[in-house]
């Protein structure tokens, strides 16, 4: 871990706490705990939502999330907390959507639940569901991209090394996300 | 004035601006040019509306729902354990002689299932025609 000093600009600062927080959880104090998953919790839960199409799984590998970093072994703290999470969240929704594929055939229909959709359950504003179906139209790469960088907490380098993709396609994939995103936004003049 | 493109301003918003200097260049423009601002700010909003997802907590009430679950399955596993034990104590083994143990549980309170049960053999009624 960094040493907190004088240098440290606010971000550095707010990483180290953050650590400081992460690993007091660990140990077993229930309030530093709680704090890291009531800051990350939602961010996850969308990443995961994105990801597995599925509420139930998106909230069952959130809590999975939280149940391994809790009993992880951290020997690498330069990153952020946020990103940590996000690695963990990242590998369980992309292994959760695999299987649930591989065992339950996605169609339409089983993407509903009592009248509304997987994502609708968790997600209530309209604005929100048009930001989701925006996302969701992407491919899974330009998709994962975007999700890394906006809710796993993941540098441009990090998302470059987790997915094993060159830096500069990293960044154009981002690009095109993002402007997708916009364009969908855009025709659904979203801002009423 | 030559205003600077979405796609830069967007490359610029996302920090994926590789170039110092065209970077320096851009930021020069921004503070003079009250249009491209404008524009910078709209990428700056969507950005922040892209990355806003916040799920509902819902699982308030999945964990609850989860729980009520657990409880169903730990009291039917509890019942099914307490027939078996029933089932194999010999303290009941006269009481329950010629019955199944499943009656012994279910027969009382579901009246829909007494139906099925083959009626023991001193309950049959006497009338006989012969």
């Amino acid at each position: 871990m960094q040493e907190t000093g004088d240098h440290l600009s606010g971000s550095e600062l707010i990483e180290v706490t953050e650590w400081v927080c992460f690993l007091r959880g660990q140990r077993g104090d229930e309030t530093a705990w709680r704090k890291i998953t009531d800051t990350y919790r939602s961010r996850l839960t969308a990443l995961a939502l994105m990801i597995t199409r599925s509420a139930t799984s998106a909230e069952d590998v959130v809590q999975e999330t939280f149940v391994r970093a809790l009993t992880a072994q951290v020997s690498n703290t330069s990153g952020t907390v946020h990103g940590f999470l996000g690695t963990i969240a990242y590998r369980l929704s992309v292994k959760e959507a695999r299987r649930s594929r591989r065992h339950v055939p996605l169609n339409a229909a089983q993407e509903y639940t009592q009248g509304e959709t997987q994502i609708e359950r968790l997600l209530r504003g309209e604005r929100e569901q048009l930001v989701a179906e925006a996302i969701a139209a992407l491919s899974p790469e330009h998709r994962d991209v975007l999700l890394l960088r906006f809710y796993g907490g993941h540098s441009y380098e990090e998302i470059s090394e987790l997915l094993d993709t060159p830096l500069g396609t990293v960044k154009s994939r981002i690009f095109y996300a993002v402007a997708s995103c916009r364009e969908v936004l855009k025709r659904k003049d979203y801002t009423e | 004035m030559i205003h600077i493109n979405d796609d830069k301003l967007l490359k610029y918003a996302l920090e994926t601006l590789a170039d110092a200097q065209e970077k320096s260049k851009l930021e020069d423009h921004l503070v003079s040019c009250q249009e491209c601002q404008a524009r910078f700010e709209e990428i700056h909003r969507d950005l922040g509306i892209i990355a806003g997802l916040r799920p509902a907590r819902t699982s308030e009430s999945s964990w609850m729902h989860r729980w009520i679950r657990s409880l169903i399955r730990i009291a039917a596993l509890l019942v099914v354990g307490i027939v078996l034990g029933i089932g194999a104590s010999p303290l009941l083994t006269n009481k329950t002689q010629g019955v199944s143990p499943c009656y012994v549980i279910l027969s009382s309170p579901a009246d829909s299932i007494s139906q099925y049960a083959v009626p023991d053999a001193t309950e049959i009624s006497a009338d006989y025609d012969y």
